[in-house]
């Protein structure tokens, strides 16, 4: 990024002697600004509307189908109706914490972008603590939520601040520990150092490398989807106890930003897992051209990423909430010494073999195939008990 | 030990159940799914696919109506306005006026069971919602049209016929189920059920379409006159005791007096309200 902006400020692009460090700040901020505008918010958008097919397809119906082709527009007129949706703020709240709550919120969102690894070139900035830069600013989520919860001066938003603060700080923990064994191995915190430690074969993961790392993603997984608020453990907006949790008071385009915030941060929690574990944007080197190789990385990347969403659909389709107690317990109960466990156990493991074990990518590899098979005959076992055919048409 | 064991049965229970409740949800994520697109996107409109005798919006065929008035005498809520005229020369029946209040009618089918040619039955329509309760009143009469007679023989106009081939196939559909009583005897019979459980307000949905189903056979004869009560009124207690504003015991007494004979007075829309 630095030698392409030093190339265009050599070529005479900015005028003669441009401020160096203002030229960087403009493009990089300029560029921020496309990817965000171009991206993150329109996928938030977009994975609201497929998030809500999928559950539809899973409950046998069919979901928004009328807003534009399929009802793909559907995010869009949301989006218009949030925006024109009156602003109320109500009168005991503290109006001006109540004013910034979302925007924090989305500034957790938003900055772990920043060091997202898309493909070899296109990143941000490649930190050297990249990691730890994305699990301290995704838990900036919590000030914002837990401002949210305070300002309202709402009961409802209390309990839903106070219980996500709960959350995320106590899933922090084994998310963390399950990041610990990829930077054993590694020895980096940097995003693209990880990913270039592995391979795209998916035998070179790091999910595969030992059994410690296999159990420390699912670990890591299912934190993330505790972090995000998403639904085995959305109880900071449970709305069957709680209205809206947090969001209680909101309206129009603020309520919307705590949504665009949880959509995204399904890519954000998909991304980070991809780095670690999936062999991040890592693409068979099919080409000589660094331009389709990038292009390929990004594919790889994304559709990594992409799986690991629908995959956090998929369990909001299919598991119910849990209780708050049981929401801790397992945190602290089961998650913490697991991760610890793996923690170690991958400490003894890269000590005995400190350039890997050769043969355990492949059996793990093995296995993993072994479990998505007999996943799929649960599946066709399923299917064939309900006697109905398969119908694979994403649309009715 | 025993906790340590309880310890691992629960992280074992947890990954196998959620193991298989995911391979539960995909199967379905690859099943079709069961929604009927209802307004616009069924393969068939819905109307279609229901049942000949499903109560919809009532219809009438002007073509087979007799005047007899049974229909208008069997709503319980007098949602049906008819007036008809007699020639006192040509002795012909003309209809000039023949309404139903579709806001007002509940759908109970009370009134196309005594109907004698099935002129008078429901659609499978259902979509009723409009803008106004006026356009609700459904007005089948534009001009005055002479009623129907029934005739000894095949009746000779086909559409007509094919109108009253449908409207008995309808009548007989009803009188399925217990009513293929002897014509005689109900008579009396439809008289004194009213009157027995005079106490309570109508009679059960049951005794009443056996009654006017029984009463039915009885109607055609008494078409012709039509507006002359006489032969007809055996049969008016029935409908009379259906009635909301039929009031306690005197109601089997004051039934037979209160069938209105030709036109309908302007309180007739009040007994809703009663």
């Amino acid at each position: 990024m630095q030698n392409w902006i030093n190339r265009l400020i050599a070529a005479g692009e900015f005028g003669k002697n441009p401020p160096r460090d203002l030229v960087y700040a403009a493009v990089i901020f300029g560029l921020s600004a496309v990817v965000f505008l171009g991206v993150a918010f329109p996928f938030a958008g977009i994975v609201s509307w497929v998030e809500r097919r999928v559950w539809a397809r899973i409950q046998s119906r069919v979901g928004p189908n009328r807003v534009g082709p399929n009802g793909s527009l559907q995010w869009l007129a949301d989006g218009a109706k949030h925006v024109l949706k009156e602003d109320i703020i109500p009168d005991e709240a503290d109006a001006r914490l109540f004013k910034l709550a979302p925007y924090l919120v989305v500034l957790g969102f938003v900055l772990p972008w920043a060091v997202m690894p898309f493909s070899s070139a296109l990143i941000l900035a490649d930190l050297n603590v990249g990691v730890l830069y994305f699990t301290a600013i995704t838990a900036l989520t919590v000030v914002g939520v837990l401002m949210a919860g305070w300002a309202s001066d709402n009961k409802w938003s209390l309990i839903g601040g106070i219980r996500s603060a709960a959350q995320i700080i106590s899933y922090e923990i084994p998310a963390g520990m399950s990041i610990f064994p990829v930077v054993l191995i590694t020895g980096t915190l940097s995003m693209q150092g990880i990913i270039r430690a592995q391979e795209w074969e998916p035998y070179h993961w790091f999910l595969f490398s030992n059994p410690f790392c296999f159990v420390a993603a699912i670990v890591l997984y299912i934190s993330a989807l505790a972090e995000g608020n998403r639904t085995p453990f959305d109880l900071p907006e449970a709305e069957s106890e709680l209205v809206a949790g947090f969001a209680t008071e909101y309206s129009g385009m603020r309520y919307l930003l705590f949504f665009f915030a949880e959509w995204g941060n399904m890519f954000i929690a998909g991304a980070l897992i991809t780095t670690l574990y999936l062999g991040g944007w890592q693409a068979p080197g099919l080409s000589a051209s660094p331009l389709v190789m990038n292009v390929l990385q990004l594919l790889s990347f994304n559709i990594k990423v992409l799986f690991l969403v629908f995959t956090s659909m998929w369990v909001r389709a299919t598991l119910p909430r849990v209780r708050i107690d049981q929401m801790m317990s397992l945190c602290w109960k089961f998650f913490v010494p697991i991760a610890f466990i793996n923690m170690i156990g991958t400490a003894v493991w890269v000590a005995i073999w400190p350039d890997g074990n050769p043969v355990a990518g492949y059996v793990m590899f093995a296995l993993g195939v072994a479990i998505a098979l007999l996943f799929i005959q649960r599946v066709m076992y399923y299917l064939k008990r309900s006697r109905m055919e398969m119908y694979l048409h994403p649309t009715i | 030990m025993g906790a340590a064991t309880e310890y691992f049965r629960h992280i074992k229970e947890a990954v196998v159940t959620i193991f298989d409740g995911m391979a539960v949800s995909a199967s379905h994520l690859l099943r079709r799914p069961y929604t009927i697109q209802y307004p616009d996107r069924t393969p068939v409109r819905v109307q279609d696919t229901l049942p000949f005798r499903y109560r919809g919006i009532l219809d009438v065929d002007l073509e087979i109506c007799t005047g007899c008035l049974a229909c208008e005498r069997a709503c319980p809520i007098d949602c049906i306005v008819i007036v008809c005229e007699k020639n006192a020369q040509t002795r012909e029946l003309t209809i000039s006026q023949f309404d139903i209040d579709i806001a007002k009618c509940m759908y109970c089918g009370l009134c196309s069971e005594p109907c004698p040619t099935g002129s008078i039955h429901h659609t499978t329509e259902f979509e009723g919602a409009d803008f106004s309760l006026e356009s609700l009143i459904r007005r089948y009469v534009p001009e005055p049209v002479v009623a129907y007679k029934v005739k000894k023989g095949p009746e000779p106009d086909m559409h007509v016929g094919q109108l009253l081939e449908r409207g008995m196939r309808y009548v007989d559909e009803w009188a399925q189920p217990g009513g293929d009583k002897p014509p005689a005897a109900p008579v009396a019979g439809a008289a004194a059920k009213p009157a027995a459980p005079a106490a309570g307000a109508r009679p059960t949905p049951p005794a009443a379409s056996a009654a006017a189903a029984a009463a039915k056979p009885a109607a055609p004869a008494a078409a012709p006159t039509g507006i002359a009560p006489p032969p007809a009124a055996p049969a008016a207690p029935g409908g009379a005791g259906a009635m909301p504003d039929a009031t306690g015991g005197s109601a089997g007494a004051s039934a037979p007096a209160d069938p209105p004979v030709t036109t309908n007075p302007p309180g007739k829309d009040e007994p809703e309200s009663a």
